[in-house]
């Protein structure tokens, strides 16, 4: 094909308008960028009567443009090709200086110097409009012939209604696939958060079925399992305000602790090593913070004037990272170690140590009872243990 | 309707797999009430696989996600061996594959009711 010559005047007018009539129905109802572009370069070289045409897309982190899309170039190019975004290349120059740049012979060009992918293409003579967008220029549509030719001003006006159209497709599509990139998060968000209540619910059931109701008034047993349910939702609220899921172990013990230690916040000492909790570990180290202090409030150190509590905790390096808490009571009453197995001791014993992976005892000791519980820091990023 | 599967189940030995400590505990109770002799509970499968080779569970109770595993080898062997289970979860339907979806499924937090219904069904239906 030689380049643009054998039309008349007329007949490239009517194959232009024809283009931007074909290209803006196609660029409304096509939902691909790629497709949107490759049809634009298409269309493009059939009205202009030029073989070689293409989008250079501008990658401002890269300091380059891509060769997003074209026709008629030899493998390998499109797609791949870049050059600088500088002043060096005709795209650059276009849109450094944000308007249509016309080279009607690239061999006596000073402006810009002919990157070599033109030169390999047999390329003599260039234009570049600039394709806009909502924050910054997407790029440049650039069409090259092989010929010097001197693209007029009909030929630029009609490059820049088509980049003019491609751009507002561009968006629509951008915007189209932002918005369905945040329906699709959003429903495996509202899936997750399903689950997840599911599983909390399930808790609150055991912690309401597994609360003796054995020797208890109902108003007892209503105080019993609503005090477990706020020491659950303490540490569900942390891990709630937390942007990482994972809970400071020092601030829910003041949470959970306040209520006896107000006043006197030495009734109970808190010292403890920053670490993070995970959801999972939150939920038991704040229920059994809970029944220490219920029950030395009841039998213990702190039900007495004197009394007093030690808490603390720090990591150690044995297999991997590990926790080790200590709940000291002193100068309290005698203890006596009870006589079955209440849901309190179940939970400190038991539960814990298998929730946590980790050993834990109850020791009445003479100065007081003491708490041992030593369990592996929770490396991993999820709570995704049980559904 | 307690009277009657306290004598339905009363005596069955009932395996439960269940990794969330506090809710294996409710549902041991929960069997322990009706008569049950609970096997477990252990959280995870090779536990399970070894106390289905060991103890001879009548039946089972399997969570379906264990800690970066599924029930889905339990299953398996408890189909293998003609024992019936049923499965709990808080994840829908769905989710569920292989083996673990043919069996009678029961939502996480579990409804004692429905749980005393589907285990004696299980059982009488399981009777040579």
């Amino acid at each position: 094909m030689t380049d643009g010559q054998t039309q008349t005047v007329e007949e490239s007018l009517r194959a232009q308008r024809a283009a931007l009539a074909d290209f803006g129905l196609f660029a409304f109802q096509s939902d691909d960028i790629d497709t949107l572009l490759h049809r634009a370069c298409e269309l493009v070289s059939a009205a202009l009567n030029v073989p070689l045409v293409k989008v250079l897309e501008h990658l401002p982190d890269r300091g380059e443009m891509l060769i997003r899309s074209g026709v008629n170039w030899e493998p390998g190019v499109v797609g791949h090709e870049t050059f600088g975004d500088n002043e060096d290349s005709p795209g650059g120059y276009a849109l450094r200086a944000d308007q249509p740049v016309v080279s009607a012979d690239l061999s006596v060009e000073d402006r810009f110097r002919a990157p070599d992918v033109l030169l390999r293409h047999g390329v003599k003579s260039v234009v570049n409009v600039i394709i806009a967008g909502e924050q910054a220029p997407f790029g440049v549509l650039e069409v090259d012939a092989r010929e010097p030719r001197n693209f007029g001003g009909d030929d630029i006006a009609f490059l820049r209604t088509y980049a003019n159209l491609l751009a507002a497709a561009i968006e629509r599509v951008r915007a189209h696939d932002a918005l369905r990139q945040s329906a699709r998060e959003q429903g495996v968000l509202a899936r997750e958060l399903g689950h997840r209540v599911k599983n909390v619910l399930g808790l609150i059931r055991a912690l309401a079925s597994l609360t003796s109701a054995e020797g208890r008034t109902a108003e007892e047993f209503r105080g019993a399992f609503i005090d477990r349910l706020q020491a659950l939702s303490a540490a569900e609220s942390l891990v709630f305000e937390s942007s990482d899921e994972r809970v400071d172990p020092l601030a829910l013990a003041h949470e959970v602790l306040a209520p006896y230690r107000q006043g006197d916040p030495k009734k109970i000492a808190i010292e403890g090593a920053s670490v993070r909790l995970s959801p999972r570990q939150a939920r038991m180290f704040g229920l059994a913070l809970h029944e220490l202090a219920t029950n030395a409030a009841k039998h213990g150190a702190i039900g007495v004037a004197q009394g007093a509590v030690r808490l603390g905790w720090h990591l150690e390096e044995i297999n991997g990272r590990r926790i080790s808490l200590t709940w000291q009571e002193v100068d309290g009453p005698e203890i006596i170690p009870p006589k079955r197995t209440g849901f309190g001791t179940r939970l400190l014993e038991d539960v814990v140590a298998h929730e946590l992976r980790g050993k834990a005892e109850l020791l009445y000791e003479r100065r007081g009872l003491q708490y041992r519980l030593e369990f592996p820091v929770d490396e991993k990023d999820d709570d995704g243990r049980s559904a | 309707m307690t009277g009657d599967l306290h004598n339905e189940l009363s005596g069955r030995r009932i395996l439960v797999v269940e990794d969330e400590r506090l809710i294996a505990l409710d549902i041991q109770d929960i069997l322990k009430r009706w008569g049950c002799t609970v096997i477990g509970p252990v959280a995870t499968a090779t536990e399970a696989l070894a106390l289905i080779a060991d103890e001879c569970p009548d039946s089972a109770i399997l969570d379906v996600h264990l800690d970066g595993e599924t029930s889905e080898p339990i299953a398996v062997a408890l189909q293998a061996s003609g024992r019936p289970f049923l499965v709990i979860t808080a994840y829908p339907r769905s989710h569920l594959t292989g083996t673990l979806s043919v069996a009678p499924l029961l939502s996480k937090p579990v409804d004692e009711k429905k749980l005393g219904q589907e285990l004696s069904t299980l059982i009488r239906d399981a009777r040579p």
